[in-house]
């Protein structure tokens, strides 16, 4: 559950300070450089599904996602195969179908 | 002795190389992952032009190139192909080292060779409006650069984090005329869904491609752009290889090897499926595809998340597919669905055709460097995954004694990535043994934020 501030739900990226967030990393599907911080929460408040891959060399990422993380959010994150670009094509259609 | 070989504007190709033609073991339908059905050329109408889902499917081994096409690709085709003699003098390898600069186009990479096919038939089909998603804007730049040489409206849905963080490729984009907003944004309902539950959302490339499709779907005369992955967007970029093929002939040498890297497989099908048909028709010569080990398609498979045990106590294992043998069986029945690599490439992967390596982002970025300080041009990032591979290649001839001659894709220039050397070079890329009460940091941070 996402804590409700000020009326409104609050932000999903968590407000590090630069001390805390001190590795950068090059983000292959972003094309920049970007931090742990936003690879643990970009997917709606959860890691991107890449995430273990890209930081298991230098941090241990397992246990911090396993603390940060339950097991619910985990499974959802990293259930199942990764979807292809071709079946995220027809998920999206499928649903614009299905609302329009 | 040449430093680079020109081929002239008239000996450019004039055909695309279709590899579907030619692979020992055709390439599956993609199955509609909720019927298991093939997906019908019908499923894809809504967002792209049947001119190119003709082609998405096409077996015919050459396919014309439209004078309209080659008239914009002649604005900085046909590309240079370079000899590396300071790279090679600086490894005092045996090896002659050629790259093929793709980074003199436009927008500075190889991708406007697709962008601007994609472009002219989504014009011929009488589209008016195109839309995509970029994460930092190099395909974005491309498709604006191409759009605006047929007149046609673009909208480029780019990562919010990108947009804030990385300004030139956005101004890139605007100063062709694309229109560029930061995603998740106010203009489809994907966007304000993301932005109600947090109007600060970063985004990511996963609802910026849901914007980008609702849009195309949604609006007239529209249609959705993508630079890579699919298997015309592959076929546009085999001029590389065509060229070089051509450019190779000139000087009397052919690859002893032919590397690209690998990201969704566009570049490097395009240096490598010309040379993959000589090998499939008997000729002796290496293709590596160079990727992350961060993000491995081809060296392994996907973490996904599995117990590791019947009593179901081990909430997150990584079960990586191991290399080419195994094949998890929902990917195989799927039709080699690999995330985020081309179906193609994963299949030339599968068949023998082709080898891949991995390489992390110390090792490419030390390897770009190397390559800016001897050859002077400052490589993409991921053109980096290349260069690391070549120079490991150069290495091995050296230490075999063997005059090897290495072809490699240099599929773009780095000056809008300036950051990442930035970052690079300051030690913030290193590895770092992260003190607990950072981590106890970040855990508080997300749990508050959850």
């Amino acid at each position: 559950m996402r804590a409700v501030v000020d009326g409104r739900f609050a932000s999903t990226t968590p407000d590090l300070s630069p001390q805390k967030d001190v590795m950068d990393i090059y983000c292959g599907q972003l094309g920049m450089v970007t931090q742990l911080t936003y690879c643990v929460s970009m997917n709606e408040g959860l890691p991107c599904r890449n995430v273990i891959g890209c930081w298991e060399a230098r941090v241990d990422i397992m246990a911090l996602l396993k603390r940060a993380f339950t097991e619910e959010e985990l499974r959802k994150c990293f259930s199942g195969l990764p979807k292809s670009r071709l079946d995220r094509i027809m998920e999206i259609l499928r649903a614009i179908d299905k609302e329009t | 002795m040449n430093k680079k070989i020109f081929l002239s504007e008239q000996d450019m190709p004039r055909e695309w190389y279709n590899i579907q033609a030619d692979l020992p073991n055709p390439l599956p339908p993609p199955l509609n992952p909720e019927t298991g059905e093939p997906i019908s050329p019908d499923m894809l109408a809504p967002i792209f032009p049947m001119n190119l889902i003709e082609q998405e499917v096409s077996t015919e081994r050459w396919i014309k190139i439209p004078d309209e096409v080659l008239e914009r690709l002649v604005m900085y085709r046909p590309s240079p192909l370079c000899r590396a003699y300071s790279l090679e003098k600086f490894l005092q390898t045996p090896a002659r080292i050629y790259y093929k600069n793709e980074g003199v186009s436009p927008a500075g990479s190889h991708k406007p060779n697709t962008a601007i096919a994609q472009a002219y038939y989504n014009k011929v089909a009488g589209i008016k409006r195109l839309t995509t998603e970029t994460g930092a804007g190099q395909w974005g730049s491309a498709l604006a650069f191409a759009c605006n040489q047929f007149d046609l409206e673009l909208k480029i849905y780019m990562v919010r984090v990108s947009y804030n963080q990385k300004p030139y490729r956005r101004i890139m984009m605007e100063t062709w005329g694309g229109k560029c907003v930061p995603s998740p944004s106010p203009d489809t309902t994907a966007g304000r869904k993301f932005l109600e539950q947090n109007a600060d959302h970063p985004g990511s490339l996963g609802i910026a491609i849901s914007e980008a499709i609702e849009d195309a779907v949604t609006s007239e005369n529209t249609k959705y752009s993508l630079g890579s992955v699919l298997n015309h967007v592959l076929m546009h970029q085999t001029i590389i290889g065509l060229e070089a093929e051509k450019q190779l002939k000139m000087v009397g040498d052919y690859p002893d090897v032919v590397i690209g890297c690998a990201g969704g497989g566009s570049n490097f099908a395009g240096i490598s499926f010309p040379f993959i048909r000589d090998k499939i028709y008997g000729k002796n010569v290496r293709i590596v595809a160079s990727e992350p080990t961060s993000c491995p398609t081809l060296t392994k498979g996907p973490y996904v998340y599995d117990f590791g045990d019947t009593a179901q106590m081990t909430p997150l294992l990584p079960m990586y597919s191991i290399g080419h043998e195994f094949v998890p069986a929902p990917i195989h029945a799927g039709g080699l669905r690999y995330h985020g690599m081309a179906p193609l490439v994963s299949r030339l992967c599968m068949d023998g055709l082709m080898e891949a390596k991995a390489y992390n982002q110390l090792e490419t970025f030390g390897a770009g460097i190397t390559f800016a300080r001897t050859e002077g041009f400052i490589p993409a990032p991921e053109t980096n995954h290349a260069i690391a591979c070549a120079i490991d290649e150069a290495k091995k001839a050296k230490e075999e004694g063997k005059e090897k001659v290495i072809l490699m894709s240099w599929s773009g220039h780095g000056i809008i990535d300036l950051p990442s050397y930035d970052a690079f070079m300051s030690g913030k890329l290193e590895d770092y043994a992260m003190p607990d009460e950072e981590i106890q940091g970040l855990i508080r941070d997300l749990r508050r934020c959850k």
